[in-house]
């Protein structure tokens, strides 16, 4: 290449690595903020306040356990309290290997809305929730992690949006308990800042990327509509999103529907994490790709455009810092040359847009967690820590997702659950 | 609430703030990495403080305007950004209110009916009448076939107790 070239071509991946996070951060806020002007902000913002009901259907609480044995007593005491008058709680057992099987027996006989299945063999989480989804008489089911604790009030938020007959699901606000290092304090804002924020935007705009796991409600209908959950896939919860949009059900988003999360805090934990969430999403947007060419899908091409591009953006990020460390740095020849990977003025604006970014995300969450708003001092390190974080795993997640198996069933690993005081 | 009320608290607070329980190393490493990305921070806003100190009288940082264009090169940038932002927002709300304006009280597509039980079985490949008397049954052991089917259901308590006795042990145990 010309040195002409070479520094048109270098300008350009810039420019792209630059502008689309910085642009699609001021989309995401546009986005939240009409989402709070129009929806969110009418209800208030207390939680243990929501709308009065005239039925109540029953609702099952679905958890999904693998060796939770240290968690459980804290999660069912939790689903013991829940604000709504009937309601079941069923505990799947996935072949767990500690004293989870034994403690959900005991459980049973103490809480009369418990019900216990276990699972002869681990079988992942796609089935337990396929197992008890069958194994219940109600129409809606809430599903919760087995180490996640449930706010009293959450099934009558995430109730009200069923009142729509083609709402298939309903995605609530996970909140980060795990605050003891500075990993497990940038989740906590991350939660708000990205990942709410991200909710409310695509919920402006119509059409959902995922649900949280973690906590969503659905449809029984819907999901037997499309089939269940898939049990190849390693983000069940992004699967079953797509799935149900494919087949045009409506997916809400409740902020006020509030559950409470372990989250990892050591790298490793947070690498393998993120990895998963990679790779599942990758394995999701091929196995949908023919969504694309479908014109009655045209409403998910947006998200999905997003999402790929976001893919892309990375692989320009990886090539960017390589070409810079050894042309620039190094002075190595390098195909094209990269200036500056901290460029003048804009340098000014993206740090400026990071924490506004951070900011309206927090403001937005304030009401549902008090002392969020603390955190905004280590939040500085958010913007290029989890940057390089979402450039690495997606460049070792896409070719491990194109590679994967199909049919290769997704099934359980010991996450890290972050740092937690001893039991008593 | 017709249930015992449980005999224990939550054992762990709700949120888990405890930077005592890592590695005095852990904690140094934490500190000095978000000093380090204070500065990192500090660096990209160096063109604004720049422009400041320039503006306050504060001679030596003129050449980091020259370097930088000076602050006409920021108002320049800004009137692209404000442009392309206005853009891309503008679009996102006008393309909200367009669908709520457009569906506003009226469900393009109709609601299904809920789907009941006999259909789960049929489409599990198990026998309704089974299927919900299980359904009804509080501990449940389930077999499945390797391609994910269910392959056998044992009932190991049958009704919930609804009285609210003392716990008493399980009956049954794995």
């Amino acid at each position: 290449m010309t040195p002409d070239h070479s520094e048109l071509v270098g300008s350009v991946l810039a420019g792209f690595a630059f502008y689309y996070p910085l642009f699609m951060s001021y989309l995401w806020m546009a986005g939240a903020l009409f989402y709070w002007f129009r929806f969110e902000r009418r209800q208030g913002s207390r939680v243990d306040a929501p709308p009065p009901r005239a039925t109540h259907p029953l609702v099952a609480v679905l958890v999904p356990c693998h060796n939770e044995e240290d968690n459980l007593l804290d999660t069912m005491t939790f689903l013991s309290k829940l604000d709504y008058p009937n309601y079941e709680i069923i505990a799947i057992n996935d072949g767990s290997t500690d004293g989870t099987a034994a403690l959900l027996d005991r459980m049973a006989s103490r809480y009369p809305r418990l019900r216990v299945v276990h699972l002869a063999r681990n079988q992942g989480k796609a089935m337990a929730l396929n197992t008890a989804a069958k194994l219940t008489r109600a129409e809606f089911l809430v599903c919760i992690d087995g180490d996640a604790l449930l706010d009293p009030h959450a099934i009558h938020w995430l109730l009200q949006h069923f009142e729509w007959p083609r709402v298939g699901a309903v995605t609530g606000n996970p909140r980060v308990r795990t605050r003891s290092t500075l990993l497990g304090r940038l989740q906590v804002g991350e939660f708000s800042s990205t990942i709410g924020m991200i909710k409310r935007a695509q919920r402006t705009y119509g059409r959902v990327f995922t649900v949280s796991g973690v906590i969503s409600a659905f449809r029984r209908t819907a999901v037997h509509d499309v089939g269940y959950w898939s049990n190849d896939i390693l983000t069940e919860d992004v699967d079953m999103s797509w799935k149900l949009q494919a087949r045009h059900w409506d997916i809400r988003f409740e902020p006020k529907a509030l559950c409470w999360i372990l989250m990892p805090e050591t790298f490793k934990g947070l690498w393998r994490q993120r990895l998963r969430w990679a790779e599942g999403g990758t394995q999701v947007l091929l196995k949908q790709a023919g969504l694309m060419g479908a014109w009655r899908h045209r409403r998910m091409w947006p998200v999905y455009i997003e999402y790929m591009t976001s893919v892309v953006w990375a692989y320009t990020m990886a090539t960017l810092m390589l070409f810079w460390l050894l042309g620039t740095v190094l002075g190595l020849p390098v195909p094209f040359t990269v200036r500056t990977i901290l460029p003048e003025w804009t340098g000014v604006i993206v740090g400026t847009t990071c924490l506004l970014q951070i900011g309206i995300g927090m403001l937005l969450d304030r009401g549902y967690d008090r002392r969020l708003a603390r955190h905004f001092f280590w939040m500085i390190w958010y913007p290029l820590g989890f940057w390089m974080l979402t450039v690495f795993t997606t460049i070792v997640a896409f070719p491990k997702a194109l590679l994967r198996n199909r049919g290769k069933r997704a099934t359980w690993t010991s996450p890290d659950r972050g740092i937690k005081p001893a039991s008593r | 609430m017709d249930q015992p009320r449980p005999r224990h608290k939550a054992r762990k607070p709700l949120i888990i703030e405890r930077p005592d329980l890592q590695t005095p190393p852990q904690r140094v490493m934490s500190g000095m990495l978000t000093a380090a990305f204070w500065v990192v921070w500090i660096y990209l806003w160096l063109p604004l403080i720049a422009v400041l100190g320039w503006a306050f009288g504060v001679s030596r940082f003129y050449e980091e305007m020259i370097a930088f264009d000076g602050y006409e090169a920021l108002l320049e940038l800004l009137d692209v950004y404000l442009k392309v932002v206005a853009l891309l927002a503008g679009s996102l709300i006008a393309w909200a209110i367009y669908n709520w304006v457009r569906f506003r009280g009226e469900d393009r597509r109709k609601g299904r009916t809920p789907v009941t039980t006999a259909e789960i079985a049929e489409y599990a490949g198990l026998d309704a009448a089974q299927l919900e008397q299980w359904q009804s049954a509080q501990v449940l052991r389930v077999e499945h076939h390797d391609d994910g089917r269910i392959a056998g259901v044992s009932v190991l308590s049958p009704q919930p107790r609804r009285s609210s006795g003392r716990p008493t042990e399980p009956a049954l145990q794995h």
